[in-house]
């Protein structure tokens, strides 16, 4: 069942990130689909050292991807089969200006480039990455949401809520972490968010680093969707290198028989 | 090109001494002799060099998990945990999604003591088979393949022998020219090699940004189009950089091709 006729339902993930979306013109070709966002308040979202934790600007980058690859792919809308980002973990100021482009427009898959900049520092590039997705036919018709497309920042009653405890991230068991799936983490697809999926898998590479670890690369592949949970990520060590620790993380779907939901792997800095 | 006729005789995967082996459990295997041609300075194994092993390995596992139809690859990932090797390094891939439109596989790398080498990720693009594409057969048993033949294997090193040359090293700009020794079984560029050319230049643009040589650890490469003309050619731009390491963006062009954008790539690379 997909909740694309309703303008809110499915889109719960972001009152934690607040991004608001426009599109750039309305483009004469679907390769030339370009929209921007902007997040103002990045409190909520920061990690122990005080950078914007790689799990929100997975999200964020997802949101925005998402967004130009679903405009892109019309009458069809899209779902996200892999996310690679690239993050400097610095001390961020915002307020965040995001920016993504069609690659790529095929009639299977669309391809975007994702960048996020933090305006407060001089424009600088914090976040680039690529963002391939599947197109599909969602039931009922593609979401309506005018063009050129603009989409405001929801409004909620827990946007300030930090990031972890939005998503109701826990530990599960010796070395996992857990969220279960609610309405609040499910996208109009009515499966788990890919941004909710990033932010379990930004906390599991943490998690098994080292408490206060910053994971700056992730590279993720969106395998099944998650319809049951909880969603169980385990993280395992690969390596050390003079950048961080490689670590794979698996996410499972814990109440569909621990079906294999997404892979990730991560660098991660200790502090 | 029939399945027989590729690689040619004189081929990049053949002077690289590639074996392949595929399962019928859907696991495949793929083994590659380390000389010091393949390696860099520090004696660990050049990163363009390990992806085009896990471009070996992915693919052939990839074409046998999605017949009857075909492949493409959409994008390559390789995270390398690196360390000087000798004898061999081995390359096992397994299928952990395989959907009627994408096949998404893991390869993980490791030398002969069973030490990690790294892990690389790869997805591909189902597609309606066309005449022309490989014939995949032999699937119900374990088939073996072996590239190497009587007097292949280099005796120059890596770069020299692809004629991959720096043209503006402090941009990170190479170029390499598409012959039949570095083309896929379609023609163009064959995706590993496009990885290398990606390798070349990040770690040049880096070197600067650093002040010392840095070999590349990680990359992440998206495939947009073939290079279907050559010579391709690179742009990197330096994202950040540190003493220790650093990471650049870079895009490779078909200049023969109407400078067609056909790969994009970030490449982290480290002082030894």
């Amino acid at each position: 069942m997909t909740a694309f006729g309703d303008a809110e339902t499915g889109r719960a993930v972001n009152r934690i990130t607040q991004v608001s979306l426009r599109e750039v013109d309305h483009p004469s070709a679907p390769a030339d689909t370009h929209v921007v966002g902007e997040v103002l308040e990045l409190e909520h979202l920061r990690g122990p050292v005080g950078n914007v934790r790689a799990g929100a600007l997975l999200t964020m980058a997802d949101t925005v991807g998402g967004m130009c690859a679903g405009l892109a792919a019309l009458p069809g809308w899209v779902v996200s089969t892999n996310l690679m980002l690239r993050t400097d973990p610095l001390v961020h100021c915002g307020p965040l200006a995001l920016d993504a482009r069609v690659l790529r427009a095929g009639r299977k898959a669309v391809v975007t480039q994702v960048q996020i900049r933090d305006t407060g520092d001089e424009d600088h590039l914090i976040a680039d990455g690529v963002l391939t997705s599947a197109v599909l036919v969602p039931e009922g018709g593609p979401p309506d949401f005018g063009r050129p497309m603009v989409l405001a920042a929801p409004e909620g009653p827990d946007p300030g809520l930090p990031l972890l405890e939005f998503f109701g991230i826990g530990p599960h068991g010796a070395g996992a972490v857990a969220l279960e799936i609610n309405d609040r983490v499910r996208n109009p697809w009515g499966i788990l968010h890919g941004g909710a999926t990033a932010v379990l898998v930004d906390a599991a590479a943490a998690h098994v680093v080292d408490g206060d670890a910053t994971t700056s690369d992730v590279v993720m592949h969106f395998l099944r969707p998650g319809r049951v949970g909880p969603a169980v990520a385990r993280a395992t060590g690969l390596g050390h290198r003079p950048d961080g620790d490689i670590v794979r993380v698996e996410v499972t779907d814990a109440g569909a028989g621990d079906r294999v939901m997404a892979i990730a792997v991560c660098t991660v800095r200790r502090p | 090109m029939q399945a027989d006729e590729y690689p040619p005789a004189q081929h990049i995967l053949r002077d690289l001494q590639l074996t392949v082996e595929h399962r019928p459990d859907g696991t495949s295997t793929g083994w590659m002799p380390v000389t010091p041609f393949i390696c860099n300075a520090s004696g660990s194994p050049r990163a363009g060099v390990m992806a085009i092993l896990v471009d070996v390995v992915g693919g052939g596992l990839a074409a046998v998990s999605a017949r009857p139809d075909w492949i493409a690859t959409a994008d390559l990932t390789l995270h390398l945990t690196p360390h000087p090797v000798s004898g061999e390094i081995e390359a096992v891939g397994r299928v952990v999604r395989q959907g009627r439109t994408t096949v998404v596989l893991e390869v993980s790398l490791r030398d002969l003591g069973g030490s990690s080498l790294g892990l690389a990720t790869m997805s591909f693009a189902v597609l309606p088979r066309r005449e022309g594409n490989l014939s995949v057969d032999q699937v119900d048993r374990v088939n073996r393949l072996t590239m190497a033949t009587p007097g292949s294997g280099l005796v120059t090193p890596f770069h020299d022998r692809v004629e991959l040359t720096v043209v503006e090293a402090a941009l990170g700009t190479i170029e390499l020219p598409l012959s039949d020794y570095v083309v896929n079984s379609l023609g163009s560029i064959q995706g590993g090699m496009m990885a290398a050319a990606a390798d070349a230049a990040g770690e040049q643009a880096l070197r600067g940004a650093c002040g010392a040589p840095v070999e590349t650890v990680d990359m992440q490469i998206t495939y947009l189009a073939l290079a279907k003309v050559g010579p391709v050619r690179t742009r990197a731009r330096v994202l950040s950089s540190t003493s220790t390491f650093g990471t650049s963006h870079v895009e490779i062009f078909d200049t023969g091709g109407a400078d067609r954008l056909t790969t994009l790539a970030t490449v982290v690379a480290a002082r030894p």
